[in-house]
């Protein structure tokens, strides 16, 4: 009884292994189209190493746009970070052009003073001919009396260069 | 006499301002001063030999006598323009010793009063200094 038990055992035991085996080999052979067809062709693999070539490439450029946008974007913030230097050459530029303003102001200062001066002189100048045309007036060649044809000069007639002067003190009375 | 000697150019002839009879010399002196403004000095000066009218009146109707500008005249005479020329000729007559009226003198001698002495004296002198020219 036994022993029928255990041939009974190893009947279904080997049954079961070779339900085993063959589920093992369905399954093999079910995942074996599979990875035939997982496994890629030389057009294939040339195909992916174009695009990986292309995708390098695509990713190069982008890295260089990424480049060049992160270079532009570390220049607007060096430039952003750097204000406080052009806040002082804008300051110094405005110190230069102030310093420029003043100098010019003072040289038309200067200009004008002297134009002025010369207008003070020429005035001037023209005031004492006025005042010699005055005294000329003044002084003239008295044309009547007993004093006709002598040069006077208010209190003084006669000859300006003469070499004696006759002086008379009086008062009229 | 002297204008001869003064037409011929050996002399030349001033007249300096003494005040020695009060208002009636400063006036006549001032309205002098102020017709000489107008080149009429020796008008007034002759105007006030002649004759005595030392009023601001008479002063301002001989001007207009004369066509000077009466305003100008008498505002000179009224402003009393000159006061400070009269009064410093008249300081400097007393500095140098003259005081009384009438006074020459020739160049810086005291001179005579008499005419004729006068001319003796400006023609001696003038002999002296051409014999040193």
């Amino acid at each position: 009884m036994l022993t029928r038990v255990s041939r009974a055992g190893v009947v279904l035991a080997g049954v079961a292994l070779s339900a085993v085996l063959l589920l093992a080999a369905c399954s093999s052979e079910s995942e074996q189209p599979q990875a035939a067809s997982e496994q890629p062709t030389a057009a294939q693999v040339q195909d992916q190493q174009q695009q990986q070539e292309e995708q390098s490439a695509t990713a190069y450029a982008a890295g260089e746009s990424e480049s060049a946008e992160q270079q532009a974007a570390a220049e607007q913030q060096s430039e952003q970070t750097e204000p406080p230097q052009s806040v002082e050459q804008a300051q110094e530029s405005q110190v230069e052009e102030a310093s420029a303003d003043v100098q010019a102001e003072q040289q038309e200062e200067s200009e004008q003073a002297e134009v002025e001066q010369s207008e003070a002189a020429e005035q001037a100048s023209v005031q004492d001919e006025a005042e010699d045309v005055e005294e000329a007036m003044v002084g003239r060649i008295i044309e009547s009396g007993h004093r006709a044809g002598l040069f006077a000069n208010r209190n003084t007639v006669g000859d300006p260069d003469a070499p004696i002067v006759i002086t008379e003190y009086s008062d009229f009375l | 006499m002297i204008e001869e000697l003064v037409r011929a150019g050996i002399a030349r002839f001033e007249y300096s301002h003494i005040i020695n009879h009060g208002p009636p010399s400063m006036l006549g002196a001032l309205a002098t001063e102020c017709g000489g403004d107008q080149g009429a000095w020796w008008d007034f000066h002759d105007h006030y030999m002649s004759q005595w009218d030392f009023t601001r009146e008479g002063a301002i109707a001989f001007a207009a006598s004369l066509s000077l500008d009466t305003e100008e005249f008498t505002q000179c005479l009224d402003s009393e323009k000159h006061l400070e020329l009269v009064e410093g000729q008249h300081r400097q007559a007393v500095a140098d010793g003259f005081n009384r009226t009438p006074t020459v003198r020739i160049n810086d001698r005291g001179g005579a009063i008499v005419a004729d002495a006068l001319i003796g004296q400006v023609l001696a002198l003038a002999a002296e200094l051409e014999g040193e020219g």
